[in-house]
């Protein structure tokens, strides 16, 4: 893991599942319908970057491939 | 790990105590996890005629094997123990996010005997349990409850809550236990247990990672499943009266066809179970007038009047349990059609829609809308609930009960405001409330005049919204499986659609086949019936979800999921041969505790005798009798239902030596 890497969402492979955000230990990740949203499926954020350690947990949970690490911005 | 921890968590609640008991593997092999492991300890620890509301019952919330081993669609939590409506074998089945929960704290289940002398709720993480008291919380609804124990326990990770509302407080036989904002394990009277146990809520919040032998496997399994459900979607041109049309047209037909389970996938996305609304009523699968009627009562208003578009309408955003991929669920604001009493509420199951609609002859969507978080609130059982409203009205126009009875109510088929005031009664156990709380089958002979013949019940559990004359196993399952009254452990249709012959060796082919055919007492309807049942407790010992389920084993592929997380090298043959290890354990359960297998044989109405004049099912009568004899039968239990000895020893049920088996002893 590379400094300051955390979680970014591949919205195209998500499926709402919300393993990510059930794995995650320090409740970092939360679901939440995009604004403007047509089909109001909710997806995971990280709404509060600063809580995330890019420990990766939710990466190895995501059965679909959805999460990759990158530095955030 | 293998999916499972190895480890339950035990309450003590007259004690205030807790303590951790370990599961050797064997138990798990034999039993899987969930409602299978919850058999294994119930079994053992409920002792025979043990009183359901006393402090010897048990009940037991359970995780699946497959919850969080990144399979997905596997995040079922079920709450068993013994029924106070039955007397029997009770369980019940619900979504949501707590079943992880079960596992992020480090247990396969906890298990709560006892009755604490005040009110308590449990708090759990990995690291300890802890009772703490809840007498501020007492009296609150379901989700005040769930919103104030969240706030006061929220730190990193959302905790996760399941409560009782007041219908649990006041022992309604027909509560149950809610959590996810209004998602209720609503039935076998669980709700009433916990409540007489005083025990208000479970609070966990541990953080636990979870997993299986195998994870590339489970997560390939995974994506192939969830490929498939992303494929297919309906196109928005599809509403909700086509599908009511496609009712119409099964209905009609003299075949039953053999169709894949994927294609109900689109609509559980589109609108969720409330996309079978219409269809449901036109083929003849929604009850209509206590059982008496059928969609040629009030036909084209009727579907018009329920359409599933109604209620997308509403909705302002999906709602997924844990790891579904499919999300059934939806959060609607319904502040305009409640006259501002609630703003949201999760959209209405078809099983309450037709509850307070078919059932009670109703037209009055937002009056429903009403009703569903009223009583998803109060934590009481929709599909029971409309039962008793709907004998109260039948008996209320046959002159059995008048305004005397009712507190001055006048109850009439489709008036849903008077039906709401009765409801609120139910609730707060209030006049004719407090003779209606527990059921059906306790109101009437409470109320006694005859009313009992018109109590439609297996048992004392109420059936659901899918019609026995419809579909003759489930008939059967309503009328003998370990829980009756019951639709979701099997029928002709969950069977012809999740295609067990394609790996199972014994499950019989069900393709294109006349409606007549199902009629027949034969050995392959009931090798189905025993497939059916069996193939559930092994959706259930794995946490999975029935939607999924009948998508088809080719799709949900269950077997080889359990294959990966366990590494057991089993074949499909050896889980279903468990399933039946978990279904005839039930059945024990039932005959220690003086349970008459037979004694819950669905009321003749339900069988069609007399048959309905009209409608769908003009005609039909369900030879039940006949069926349940050849399902005893191939399930190798005697023709009053006990389990034969030489079963037991197939099953190797001798994992319950010690106990109190077969009523021996």
């Amino acid at each position: 893991m590379a400094k300051g890497e955390m979680p970014r969402l591949k919205a195209e492979n998500c499926m709402s599942c919300s393993i990510c955000a059930q794995a995650c230990p320090f409740g970092c990740l939360t679901l939440e319908v995009p604004e403007g949203s047509r089909d109001k499926r909710p997806l995971p954020l990280l709404v509060t970057p600063s809580c995330c350690t890019g420990c990766e947990i939710c990466v190895k949970a995501c059965p679909l491939n959805c999460l990759v690490m990158e530095v955030g911005k | 790990m293998k999916g499972y921890t190895g480890k339950i968590l035990w309450v003590d609640l007259s004690e205030e105590k807790t303590w951790v008991e370990e599961i050797p593997e064997e138990v798990y092999t034999a039993y899987l996890s969930g409602v299978g492991l919850a058999s294994y300890i119930l079994y053992r620890e409920i002792p025979a005629g043990a009183d359901p509301l006393g402090p010897e019952n048990v009940l037991a919330f359970v995780s699946g094997l497959l919850t969080g081993t990144g399979a997905v669609v596997m995040g079922r939590w079920m709450v068993a123990t013994k029924s106070p409506l039955t007397g029997g074998w009770g369980d019940s089945n619900c979504g949501g996010t707590f079943s992880p929960a079960i596992k992020q704290c480090g247990y396969d289940g906890i298990f709560v005997k006892g009755l604490a002398g005040r009110p308590l709720y449990l708090l759990a993480d990995h690291r300890e349990a802890r009772l703490l008291p809840a007498e501020d919380l007492w009296g609150l609804d379901a989700i005040e409850t769930e919103e104030t124990l969240m706030e006061r326990h929220w730190e990193k990770k959302k905790p996760s809550v399941v409560s009782i509302g007041q219908a649990g407080e006041g022992v309604s036989l027909i509560s149950g236990i809610v959590n996810d904002g209004g998602r209720i394990a609503a039935r076998s009277g669980v709700g009433a247990v916990m409540g007489s146990k005083k025990l208000k809520a479970v609070v966990l919040k541990g953080t636990l990672p979870m997993g299986g032998q195998d994870p590339v496997a489970i997560h390939a399994l995974s994506r192939e499943f969830s490929d498939k459900i992303r494929r297919y979607s309906l196109p928005g041109l599809i509403k909700g009266s086509h599908v009511a049309l496609g009712g119409r047209l099964l209905g009609l037909s003299p075949f039953n066809p053999s169709l894949d389970g994927l294609m109900f996938m689109p609509l559980m996305k589109k609108w969720g179970t409330s996309g079978t609304n219409g269809m449901a009523a036109n083929m003849g699968d929604s009850p209509v007038k206590n059982w008496t009627g059928s969609i040629k009562d009030y036909n084209r208003p009727y579907v018009a009047a329920v359409d599933p578009d109604h209620i997308a309408g509403l909705e302002v955003r999906k709602y997924h349990c844990y790891s579904c991929v499919i999300g059934c669920g939806g959060i609607c604001r319904i502040d305009d059609k409640t006259g501002g009493r609630y703003t949201y509420s999760h959209k209405p199951e078809y099983e309450t829609v037709s509850s307070f609609s078919s059932l009670v002859m109703g037209k009055d969507l937002d009056a429903v809308y009403e009703i569903n978080e009223m009583l998803n609130r109060a934590g009481m059982d929709t599909i029971s609930a409309g039962h008793v409203c709907a004998w109260a009205i039948e008996s209320f126009e046959k002159g059995l009960i008048t305004t005397e009875d009712t507190d001055g109510l006048v109850l009439k088929w489709g008036d849903l405001q008077t039906i709401k005031a009765l409801l609120e009664k139910m609730i707060r156990r209030e006049g004719i409330g407090d003779l209606l709380a527990d059921g059906v089958k306790l109101g009437s002979e409470r109320i006694g005049r005859d009313s009992q013949a018109l109590a439609m019940h297996c048992g004392g559990q109420e059936p659901a919204m899918h019609d026995s004359r419809l579909d003759p196993i489930l008939g059967v399952i309503y009328s003998v499986d370990t829980t009756p009254g019951r639709h979701t452990t099997g029928s002709s249709l969950y069977y012809g659609l999740t295609k067990l012959w394609r790996q199972v060796s014994w499950a019989p082919r069900s393709g294109w086949h006349t409606k007549h055919s199902e009629y027949k007492a034969s050995r392959e309807e009931a090798l189905k019936t025993l497939a059916s049942v069996a193939y559930k407790q092994v959706v259930d010992g794995a946490g999975g979800c029935l939607f999924a389920m009948i998508s088809g084993v080719q799709h949900y592929r269950v077997f080889d999921w359990l294959e990966a997380a366990t590494g057991w090298g089993f074949s499909p043959d050896d889980y279903m041969h468990i399933g039946r290890r978990i279904s005839t354990t039930k059945q024990l359960f039932n005959i220690k505790q003086g349970i008459d297998p037979l004694a819950a044989k669905m009321p003749d109405r339900m069988a069609g005798l007399p048959p309905l004049t009209q409608g769908p099912l003009k005609g039909r009568t369900v030879p039940v009798e006949a069926m349940i004899a050849e399902y005893f039968q191939v399930a190798g239990w005697d023709q009053g239902g006990c389990p034969k000895a030489e079963t037991l020893e197939a099953l190797g049920i001798d994992i319950l030596e010690g106990g109190n088996r077969h009523g021996q002893g």
